[in-house]
């Protein structure tokens, strides 16, 4: 496991470079000039050609490179063009509420999700498949933001359990996780259900049910490890998505998270905030590719062995 | 003789669920084993041979399949008629599989010690080191060499004959009294075949077991069996010592099957086969169900199906055809079976 996860680890070195370029290539794809951007609009010519020698926009590509990489080491990402204020900064405060609600809607939904997969695949066209199913496809079709705004009128207006928006505390964060996670739960679900009929089908399975194994031995221990891989794939893919914050939910509850700054930046032409945001989903991406990686390897021992 | 029985099969019927309708892969299928005997139950793909091995552990779940009729006796005791938990206490203990796809039988995340492990802990109650230990004795048996270091492999590092191996291992782990194996050998390599049927015989005789040796093999027969059924589409068509079986066929499938068997020393420029396929379960003809494929049919064979009748009065000898149930002396059929 050690050579296996230490590979993995090497190989995403190349990609960090990838990424890394193409990231730094973002500020140079904007159409006209960025100098004159930055420098705004009533600047003279004489104004916008310091903002070039003051940003080093004058010197050769790879010299840029080597210096925005030698500033990101040292964590900065440049200042806002709207604000003025350090992106690093801006973005710290925004990036915790963001991983918060995508931790929470990620844990309930890979729980429920897995419970509600395994139970339709072993009751396979009984009520509680059906049942399962039926909240499966809820949480597909039912719109976020209309599921949010239902919520919200139910317990924070009605009932006034938890706030209607904010992130005052732990119960700021129970409504857009449930809002945030349905879907993700719902996607599991499915994938999970599939996934252990095909496992359930294998001869392995027989064999187990031949040594006389309980039911649930056969369904916890032989089928759903090996039915897991493929919900790890889906999960994870899922988890990169949340990183990068959901304007919706984020909206609808009023969260200072990402995805609201990306919207706003976007909005604004705020190039230098664009581009540190594409730096840290491309890096979660990354991070969490390894992390299904590494799973993979702990789930089956055929990757994890291949290379010994 | 009754008392001698390990199992007796008893007009087993088992149907699958297809498309609204059903059909019976297995129809009132007859046999018995006795203790310490290897029973041959040999046929082509497709004749039911699975289907009767699986009806009789009980493992039709997750198939359409569901047996419809008749009685399986082990010791005495109907297992159709068991409750699930007590089937299950029969299941790795009493009664073990080995199934043929050693590739794919065995969990591919779980190491070979823990796979062993399970039904040792089950079935004997030991404790996890006591029943590790036991495993390793088990894998010795069968003949695995540094066994200690196999029980921490994972299935995929291991060939196929190994992995048969640990199968076979890990039917024998709980001192069963029938080892049902299923194509046990169809899988492997020739040579592996043999050290796997070697083994197979020697632990048989050790151990004293009963063995269903299922196999469209005729050689494997010749060498592991001590009586033979034949089966064809579903049903019972022949039954008899490996000596008889070889020497006087009576079915005229059975009589196929042998001449199908490839000869070293006759230099034939063709290999024999039985013409034609095994009928679709769905669309069986009316009368004998290999009646279409048969080079001596009669009229009689296309409109009615003849019993599983004893040939020449024996009770070990049964073929299920009118022609030889219709003796010299011109009568019609002689001596009706019926089960005992």
């Amino acid at each position: 496991m050690g050579r296996y996860a230490l590979q993995r680890l090497i190989g995403i070195v190349p990609l960090l470079f990838i990424v890394s370029v193409l990231v730094f290539m973002f500020i140079h794809l904007i159409p006209g000039d960025p100098a004159r951007l930055i420098a705004g609009k009533e600047a003279t010519l004489e104004e916008i050609n310091q903002t070039r020698v003051l940003l080093g926009l004058d010197q050769p590509l790879w010299k840029q490179y080597l210096s925005y990489m030698k500033d990101m080491f040292q964590g900065d990402l440049g200042n806002s063009i709207r604000s003025g204020l350090p992106v690093t900064e801006m973005m710290k405060s925004r990036f915790l509420p963001t991983l918060w609600l995508t931790l929470l809607s990620m844990a309930w939904a890979v729980v429920i999700g897995v419970v509600i997969g395994i139970v339709s695949a072993v009751k396979r066209n009984k009520w509680p498949d059906y049942a399962g199913m039926l909240i499966a496809i809820s949480g597909i079709s039912i719109p976020g933001f209309w599921l949010g705004l239902v919520l919200i009128q139910i317990f924070s207006v009605q009932l006034g359990w938890f706030p209607t928006g904010g992130i005052d505390s732990w119960k700021s964060y129970v409504l857009p996780s449930l809002t945030l996670g349905a879907g993700i739960m719902s996607m599991i679900a499915r994938f999970s259900r599939s996934s252990m009929l095909e496992t359930m089908r294998e001869d392995y399975i027989r064999t187990a049910r031949a040594k006389g194994l309980m039911e649930f031995v056969v369904v916890g221990r032989h089928a759903l490890r090996n039915s897991l891989i493929q919900v790890v794939t889906i999960a994870g893919l899922q988890f990169g998505f949340l990183l990068g914050g959901s304007v919706m939910v984020e909206t609808v509850f009023s969260i200072p998270g990402l995805g609201r700054m990306l919207v706003d930046s976007i909005s604004f032409r705020d190039y230098t905030v664009i581009q540190a945001e594409l730096l840290l989903f491309a890096a979660e991406f990354i991070l969490i590719n390894l992390v299904v990686d590494l799973l993979y390897g702990v789930l089956n021992p055929k990757i994890r062995y291949a290379d010994n | 003789m009754t008392a001698n029985k390990l199992l007796e099969v008893d007009g087993l019927k088992t149907e699958f669920k297809r498309d609204g309708g059903s059909i019976t892969a297995v129809d009132g299928v007859n046999f018995h084993i006795n203790k310490g005997e290897v029973l041959g139950l040999v046929g082509e793909s497709g004749c039911g041979k699975s289907v009767t091995s699986l009806s009789i552990m009980r493992l039709l779940k997750d198939t359409p399949g569901k047996i419809s009729g008749g009685a399986v006796r082990f010791e005495g005791s109907d297992l159709t008629k068991l409750k699930e938990s007590d089937m299950r206490r029969i299941r790795g203990k009493d009664m073990a599989m080995i199934f043929q796809e050693p590739m794919t039988s065995l969990n591919p995340v779980l190491r070979i010690g823990k796979q062993l492990e399970e039904p040792i802990r089950l079935h004997l109650g030991y404790n996890r080191k006591k029943a590790r230990e036991h495993a390793i004795q088990t894998l010795k048996l069968v003949g695995i060499p540094r066994a200690e270091e196999l029980v921490d492999d994972y299935p995929h590092q291991l060939s196929g004959g190994m992995r048969q191996r640990v199968m076979i291992a890990m039917a024998m782990s709980c001192h069963p009294k029938l080892i049902i194996a299923d194509e046990p050998t169809t899988a492997l390599d020739v040579t592996i075949q043999a050290q796997i049927l070697d083994l197979m015989r020697r632990l048989k005789e050790e151990k004293d077991m009963g063995m269903l040796l299922i196999t469209h093999d005729l050689g494997v027969v010749a060498e592991m069996c001590d009586r033979v059924v034949v089966m064809y589409a579903g049903r019972v068509v022949e039954e008899a010592s490996v000596k008889d079986l070889f020497e006087q066929p009576q079915h005229p499938y059975t009589k196929g099957l042998i001449r199908s068997v490839p000869k070293l020393r006759q230099n034939v420029r063709r290999l024999e086969s039985i013409s034609g396929n095994v009928p679709d379960l769905s669309r069986m003809p009316a009368g004998c169900k290999f009646a279409p494929r048969c080079p001596f049919v009669m009229e009689k064979c296309l409109s009615a199906e003849p019993d599983l009748v004893a040939v020449e009065g024996r009770t070990d000898r049964k073929s299920r055809c009118w022609l030889t149930q219709i003796d010299e002396r011109g009568g019609e059929t002689v001596h009706e079976y019926s089960a005992d």
